[in-house]
């Protein structure tokens, strides 16, 4: 008898019924057919076809999808960035700084394939940013996962953590998956999305394709490679807005600085007395794994905390801030923190709007509408906001305190590079002297130097 | 379940399991300090509870925390203001733009703002922040024994360990329709192999993934109320020297869980019904194992057991043709027997499809056709055992033969053993699950002439071992007159005939 072979998809897998085998799957007893992940689906595609097989395809499942037509017209170098992703077989990461137009790229490329689309992105802000964008290109209405909404739509917005979640469920349901701030898929968790997901076309957007931990190079095999890329400075001037960076230190107050000695004291000593030195945030995890059993090594922890908090949140900083506002009266302000509770003490002493991962989804979208549109001229923030959300008119970005990582940095600095008429930006970083945090400063700009 | 961080194992030689709270004096006490925190924070800040929580955390952090996270869950948390913080502040930021820069210009516009709204600046600066989740009033706890908290905390230690889990072995006894119903219902994937049942995914064939640890922890609920069970996970440690793939083991020996047995729950009245009726001898006995049928799993709703013989019982609710045709051939895999009771009520299209051992009922279980196919079944072996009774050697000369002994030395059941009994017939005759001899009953006779005591002549029929006495006195011709309830009284009387 004649077995025609049949390919399925089931959660997160595609089975292939009929015995023959394809590339990159394997012999399952439990259904006893072969199976292999949803990102091999293109692959084994291909590969039948070019083999000349007979074989009938019942994978793709994609929802009914009305004409999606844009009438967008790209920027030489977008269109530059479309040219290469299609040239690579509609795969593969496009890296553009923040404010260089990235969601239009992704509408473009949705518009070209005129097909179902999922876009993926890791805030809920930037999840309904895209839905807004989307919904005014196409005219339609625009599907979401997460933040409380489970709605499928042929052009569906989520966030990483839902995709996670429905991989078993949607893998099949849309031909092309967009993956914003594509440096967050390699994550052991969430690199599930892409190999459970068949989508057979695949576009990663960052402006920090490099990730410490060196995972970036799993994105060839998840999505596809990086296919193009602009730096900032070749983009600033002609498309972003000029820019400098202007570093303050300040000194602690006694109190602060005796304290801050004190702990960062118990903190060194813990790491000579067991020969331990932290050169990356893997060291660090080592630190705090061993702290899980070893009281001192804890005592060591809270202690360096303590004396981060006091280095990071010193009052100096505080005053130093009232300064750089009186100075800066028509301007639109953004300040950066690390900490929710200095966020809260500036809005406090400040009464500037505050947004953390605690504020509401409907907050959080009225306090930037009003800040766009003038109604309040500055936003305090902690990371929550690190990330992609549009804030074209911030001409003045002040970090307050931040980590060492140099994504966030220039994450934080695209959010006042966006492209107006006679704007200069400038980025204010105030730092403690005679702490650590000084070299942290230092880690977080090392390539723009 | 707890967050990862509150988690706390033990490693030793490749196996992992967590640290599970001792009941004993010192760590109950440790609880029950907790919970009165939580009891005397009743109408104050969120924020104050906290703090307080912190200063017992020198104990054992991760107890501590675990402890306290799990009696949150108990707390009916809310926002101490009648004015809505939002409105508040959007109203001061409106006043000021979003903006001040000194304590004065501060003042001035709370003032401004508080006077707009009608309210004191004070009440205005409380509103203000009242969503904090520090400024938060605890309005309600609902309390718990300190035993209780503990072992729900060893419960959620296992789950939360099991998050980390790559692939779950388990054994159960009883309980497998509900833990089957769950494992279908987390998208888990099983294969079968002597009893043990390995749970992953479908990814899982491509690498160790702990996508399915959340799954595993789900259904460890229902596993822990079968009668017994026992599970083995694969846990993925990150280590010093890079990960490892660790072994936990559990089983339903150790007694740390609040296992809280359910009762019984039955699919449907029927099934009720089922497990109450008496099937001439054979015993019902209610989802008695997991089946082999190809590479699924089945579990039938009852089996029906009678002299080392077990039929399974499945019996259907709402169904199709192709459903009854798919449940068919799925039971045609089987190496047991199987009859399918299906409700004639319950079709959700077309026509009925026949087969054997199907049963189609209206309603009640159909109990006279069910008790048919058993007799098929009693019949059958009756016929197998018989055959085997060619070789049996009834000892000659003995005065009482006890059936049952004999059946037990040849491994046959007592029926057929009777079936053969007539070439014997010369020399013994049978009384119930006895033979006795045909000289034993003459003796015995003449024994019995001259008593008149009933009793009396028990003790004779008990000194020659013989059990069917009424049947024997009747043979022998005589009759028991009974007068009053003492059996003292009762007299045997040689009948007329």
């Amino acid at each position: 008898m004649l077995i025609i072979m049949e390919l399925y998809f089931s959660r997160g897998t595609i089975t292939i019924k009929g015995d023959i085998r394809v590339p990159n799957s394997s012999w399952d007893e439990r259904s006893r057919t072969f199976r292999a992940m949803g990102m091999h689906y293109k692959d084994i595609i291909d590969y039948l076809k070019a083999s000349g097989m007979d074989f009938k395809d019942n994978v793709l499942d994609l929802i009914p999808c009305p004409e999606l037509q844009s009438s967008v017209v790209l920027r030489d170098y977008q269109q530059q960035a479309l040219d290469a992703w299609t040239a690579s077989g509609r795969r593969g990461v496009i890296v553009l700084p923040t404010g260089s137009g990235k969601t239009i790229i992704g509408m473009k490329a949705i518009s070209m394939l005129n097909a179902p689309s999922l876009v993926v992105a890791p805030t809920i802000d930037l999840m309904n940013q895209w839905r807004s964008r989307l919904e005014e290109e196409f005219k339609i209405e625009i599907g979401a996962l997460g933040g409380g909404e489970q709605e499928v739509k042929a052009v569906t917005v989520s966030t990483y953590d839902s995709a996670y979640i429905h991989a078993e469920r949607l893998g099949n349901k849309f031909a092309l998956i967009i993956f914003d701030e594509v440096h967050h898929l390699p994550a052991e968790g969430y690199r599930h999305i892409a190999q459970m997901f068949a989508s057979p076309f695949r576009m990663g957007l960052t402006a920090t394709y490099e990730r410490e931990d060196g995972l970036h190079t799993e994105l060839t095999r998840l999505i596809g490679g990086k296919v193009f890329e602009k730096k900032v400075n070749e983009l600033a001037g002609e498309h972003l807005s000029p820019y400098h960076i202007e570093k303050i230190t300040v000194g602690l107050v006694r109190e602060e600085q005796e304290q801050y000695n004190l702990n960062q004291g118990i903190f060194s000593d813990y790491l000579r007395k067991s020969n331990l030195t932290l050169k990356s945030p893997a060291d660090f995890q080592k630190l705090v794994m061993r702290s899980g059993r070893d009281p001192n090594a804890r005592a060591a922890l809270l202690a360096r905390n303590a004396a981060r908090d006091i280095a990071f949140n010193s009052t100096s900083k505080i005053e130093k801030l009232a300064e750089i506002l009186k100075n800066h009266r028509e301007s639109r302000v953004f300040i950066f923190t690390e900490h929710n509770k200095l966020v809260h003490r500036i809005s406090r002493e400040f009464l500037i709007p505050a947004i953390t991962y605690r504020t509401g989804g409907k907050e959080r979208s009225e306090i930037l509408e009003r800040f766009r549109a003038g109604v309040y001229r500055a936003v305090v923030t902690s990371k929550v906001l690190d990330e992609g959300i549009d804030v074209p008119d911030a001409d003045v970005g002040i970090i307050i305190s931040g980590t060492g990582s140099e994504r966030a940095f220039v994450q934080r600095l695209g959010r006042i590079l966006r492209k107006r008429q006679g704007k200069k930006a400038v980025l204010y970083e105030i730092v403690s002297a005679r702490t650590s945090e000084v070299n942290t400063a230092k880690r977080r700009t090392r390539t723009l130097r | 379940m707890l967050t990862g961080d509150l988690l706390v194992t033990r490693t030793y030689k490749g196996k992992i399991e967590p640290v599970y709270a001792a009941l004993d004096a010192e760590i109950i006490g440790i609880a029950s300090s907790v919970i009165d925190i939580f009891q005397s924070h009743v109408g104050k800040t969120y924020g104050a509870l906290l703090d307080e929580i912190e200063e017992l955390e020198e104990i054992d952090y991760r107890l501590i925390r675990g402890l306290a996270s799990l009696l949150e869950r108990r707390c009916m948390i809310e926002m101490d203001s009648t004015i809505d913080p939002v409105a508040a502040r959007r109203a001061v930021f409106e006043e000021c733009r979003g903006i001040v820069t000194g304590p004065e210009e501060r003042l001035k516009v709370l003032e401004r703002t508080a006077d707009k709204l009608s309210i004191t600046p004070e009440y205005l600066e409380k509103a203000l922040w009242a969503d904090r989740e520090e400024n938060l009033v605890i309005r309600q706890f609902r309390a718990i024994s300190s035993e209780d908290l503990l072992r729900q905390y060893n419960l959620s230690l296992t789950q939360t360990l099991l998050f980390k889990a790559t692939g779950m072995e388990i054994r159960i006894s009883g309980n497998y329709q509900p833990v089957f119903r769950k494992i279908k219902q987390l998208g888990l994937m099983y294969s079968i192999e002597q009893g043990k049942i390995y749970l992953d995914g479908p990814i899982s064939l491509f690498k160790l993934t702990e996508r399915y640890g959340t799954a595993f922890a789900k259904l460890l609920p229902v596993i822990i109320r079968s009668d017994t069970w026992g599970i083995k996970a694969s846990i993925i440690r990150k280590t010093l020297q890079g990960k490892r793939v660790l072994e936990f083991s559990l089983d339903h020996t150790k007694q740390i869980f609040n296992t809280d047995i359910a009762e019984e729950t039955f699919d449907s009245a029927i099934e009720k019904e089922f497990s109450t009726l008496n099937f001439n001898g054979w015993k019902p006995r209610r989802e008695p194992a997991v089946l082999k049928s190809g590479q699924y799993a089945f579990i039938p709703d009852f089996s029906l057991e009678r002299n080392g013989i077990r039929i399974y019982v499945e019996i259907i609710g709402f169904w199709t043709p192709e459903y009854i045709r798919n449940k068919v051939q799925k039971i045609n895999q089987l190496e047991e027997d199987i009859v399918l009771l299906v409700d004639k009520n319950l079709a959700c299209s077309g026509m009925e499809f026949r087969a054997d051992n199907i049963l189609y009922y209206n309603k009640k279980i159909p109990y006279l056709e069910l008790i048919k196919i058993l007799r098929k079944y009693e019949e059958k072996q009756l016929q197998e055992e018989v055959a085997k009774t060619e070789n049996i050697e009834i000892p000659s000369g003995e005065s009482v033969v006890n059936l049952e002994e004999v059946a037990k030395r040849y491994n046959i059941g007592i029926e057929a053993l009777k079936r053969v009994i007539d070439r014997y017939k010369g020399e013994y005759l049978l009384f119930g699950d006895q033979l006795v001899n045909r000289q034993t009953l003459g003796t015995i006779k003449n024994e019995l002439s001259g008593v008149k005591r009933h009793s009396e002549a028990l003790r004779i029929f008990e000194r020659y071992g013989l059990k069917g006495h009424t049947l024997i006195l009747q043979f022998l011709g005589f009759k028991v007159k009974w007068s009053g309830l003492d059996p003292e009284n009762a007299e045997i009387l040689a009948s007329k005939s």
